[in-house]
This record gives structure tokens, sequence and C-alpha cells, in this order.
């Protein structure tokens, strides 16, 4: 639920309050929806241009509402919308996924590969092409269980395009969880950002992040 | 044949497609540190003198809870259980499906074709219940004995029509069925979303 922000091309950092809650449900043995909020608040911000201060600043929502098809055994097609929320705007975005799982020893493994379309009254529509892998780690046991801690790892490259200009953007996320039970799980991670790497002005953005899963 | 034979037989040819219609297999298991582990099971593992380090786990199962001891030995992965006071349950180890008699490698190819409209292994496993002796000369020389019990135990994705799963099956050593578990996959929400 916390976030630091370090921009170093900006030689900016700050520090927000990112909570996330996500809500899963099975509808049926092939379909199961899933709805996200997640919010930004800033509350500390120190840029070495400008002296250092705690200010509560409220960045942004996200609330989102996904559809899944099972596919397969361990594969799902997923729609999805999602609506952001600022303070002087709402965007919204429309999204489309294909996931699969594997398994490798006692770790399972989840790939993600997505394209989404932002839309906003005030900015060209961006195009996004990404492809996420997940894995996972039971901390006691080969298998998670109830009541257990695990080690999640996840790493993801997002291309995107607006207004002809094409960016990279790479992810890598290591966070622990644990398992409350058997529907609930906490999270508590280290969000890395790489930015703009195509531009030759990579900006790394951190965010510590804590995703309650129900 | 008279009435109660008749009834019977409806009875029965109701409830057969039942018969081997897969239970749902629930298992929770968690490391153990080996000292939590009773004495006679780790002698018995100490008598073997595993090639790879010994991982021990706590299985819970419906059928009760068992202590498991996983290691490697002789290029094979094993997985040895034991009960709560150390009494040696099977011994198990990793095969591939050559390593399956043909005969009965055979019958097992017919059963899953009768079973499902696609399938493919995930896991083979062979079980051995047996005495001490009989299964550490399994376990160092690769001898099994005549007087041991032999199952298969097999993981494999089933496709019946609309549904494909993940199924347990329990093979005995002629390649008919003893078991059909159908596994209980986890949430995977976490991975997901």
């Amino acid at each position: 639920m916390s976030a630091p922000k370090n921009v170093y091309a900006q030689s900016q950092t700050r520090i927000g309050i990112l909570p996330s809650i996500n809500y899963n449900h099975k509808i049926n043995k092939d379909w199961d929806v899933n709805f996200k909020y997640e919010s930004r608040h800033f509350v500390f911000e120190n840029n070495s241009l400008e002296s250092s201060n705690f200010k509560y600043e409220y960045s942004l929502s996200d609330i989102s509402a996904l559809v899944a098809r099972k596919a397969g055994l361990n594969s799902k097609f997923v729609l999805g919308f999602l609506t952001r929320i600022e303070p002087d705007a709402v965007s919204y975005r429309t999204i489309q996924q294909f996931i699969f799982q594997t398994k490798i020893e006692s770790f399972r493994v989840a790939h993600r590969i997505a394209t989404d379309q932002t839309f906003s009254s005030n900015e060209a529509t961006e195009f996004r092409l990404r492809y996420r892998v997940s894995a996972e780690i039971p901390l006691s046991g080969q298998k998670l269980d109830v009541k257990e801690f695990y080690f999640k790892f996840n790493t993801e490259v997002l291309n995107s395009i607006q207004d002809n200009v094409y960016d990279l953007e790479f992810r890598i996320v290591p966070n622990i969880g644990y398992v409350i039970n058997g529907q609930q799980k906490i999270e508590l991670g280290l969000d890395n950002r790489f930015e703009s790497f195509i531009n030759n002005q990579t900006s790394l953005i951190s965010w510590i992040t804590i995703n309650w899963f129900l | 044949m008279n009435k109660t034979t008749i009834i019977l037989s409806i009875v029965f040819l109701l409830l057969f497609p039942f018969v081997l219609k897969a239970q749902h297999k629930y298992e929770s298991e968690y490391r153990m540190k080996s000292e939590l582990i009773p004495q006679s099971a780790k002698r018995f593992i100490d008598s073997i003198g595993p090639d790879s380090k010994v991982k021990w786990y706590k299985e819970i199962s419906l059928s009760g809870v068992s202590f498991e001891a996983k290691f490697k030995h002789k290029k094979k992965q094993f997985s040895i259980e034991f009960d709560t006071l150390g009494i040696l349950q099977d011994v198990e180890f990793v095969i591939k499906k050559s390593e399956i008699a043909p005969k009965v490698y055979n019958k097992i190819e017919d059963k899953l074709d009768s079973l499902y409209q696609k399938w493919k292994f995930q896991k083979i496993q062979m079980n051995y219940v047996g005495s001490h002796n009989d299964l550490i000369t399994l376990i160092n020389k690769n001898e099994p004995s005549d007087a041991m019990k032999v199952s298969y135990e097999i993981v494999l994705k089933g496709k019946a029509p609309g549904n494909t799963q993940l199924f347990e099956i329990t093979f005995n050593d002629q390649g008919e069925i003893q078991d059909i578990q159908q596994i209980v996959q986890d949430k995977a929400d976490h991975l997901e979303y």
C-alpha cells in the first residue's frame, strides 16, 4: 500500500501509498471474473532542485473488470475494461489477454500475453503489447498451502506506441506473499519500472506494493 | 429372473458409471526439519545412503497424515512414505513410459483410450509395498522381489467431452485400474491478475 517512487533521470524521489484489492470469482468451470481496485496516494516528494517534504497528494484510482474464459487445462482468454480516475481527467482502457500456466519442479509459472488500448480526451490513444512471466516459489514444501509464505517474481516487457512514438518498458517485481486462507492472499513487493528504453532516457520508478487477493 | 434381481441389476447399472468416476484429490504438504521425523524413518533412509540431500515433508490428505522423504539416488527420483510412527508405507520412484513392460503398457493405453478422447502423461511413478529388506534391495540394486506389491501411479491430462482435467490414476502390475482421482488445482489468481 506504500510506494517510494525514484525517478533518477529527474533526480526525484516520490513515496506514496498504492493499495490494491483484487477480487476473483469463479462463475462456473469455464468462466471467471476479476475486479481490481488500485489507487495511488503520494505522501513524500524529494526533488534535488527544491526542498524535500512530506506532502499528501492523491494521484489516481484504477478500477478494472475482467472476464476470463478457460481455453485449456491451464490457459484462458481474458477481456476487460479499466477506468482510470485522476483529479482532472478520466481515461479508459480496453484489455485483451491470453494467460497460460506451466510448472517447473515445485514452482508454478504463469505467462500473460496482453494488449491494451488507452483512450482519453486530451491525449492520443496509446496502444500497448506486453508479456509478463510470474513465478511462484512456495517457501515451505513443494506446493503452496494455507498459512504458508511464498515468493513471487514478476517480470514484464511492455511495448507502447502513442502518437507514432514507440517506447519500451521493463518491470521487475519481487514479492513476498502469505496465504491467509483458501480465498485470500496478501503480498508485499517492490515494483521496479525501467521506462523509456528506446529514447536512451531510461528512468527507474520503484514502488513498494501491497496486494490483497480475495 | 425375479423382481428383486431385476431391481438390483437396474440399480447396479445406474451406479456403475460412478464406480470409476474420479474422486477429488486434496492434499497439503509442509517441509519438515529432519529433527522432527521419527527415528526409525530416518534410520531407514540412512541405511540407503542417498546420493542427494534428503528433503522431508509432512503430507495431510483425506487418507491421513504421513511423512515423506524425497531424494535422488542411482539417477532416480525417490519418494518414500512413512506413517506418523515412522513405519515404512511404500517406496515410489519416477519412471519413463518406456520402462513399463510393453504388455502392461498396452493395457494401460487401451484403458486410457476408452476413458478419454485425448490424454497425455504428466508423470509416472512406480509404487512398491513390501518388507524393509526387499525395498532396500529394490532401491540399491533395482531388483524387485516377487513378494512386493507393485503399482503404477500416473498423473495425466485427460480430455473428456468439453472438459480437460488432471487425474491421478493407479494401475496394478497387470495394467488394471485401481483408483482414479481428479487433482484439484490450486487457485492462481495472484499469478494471473
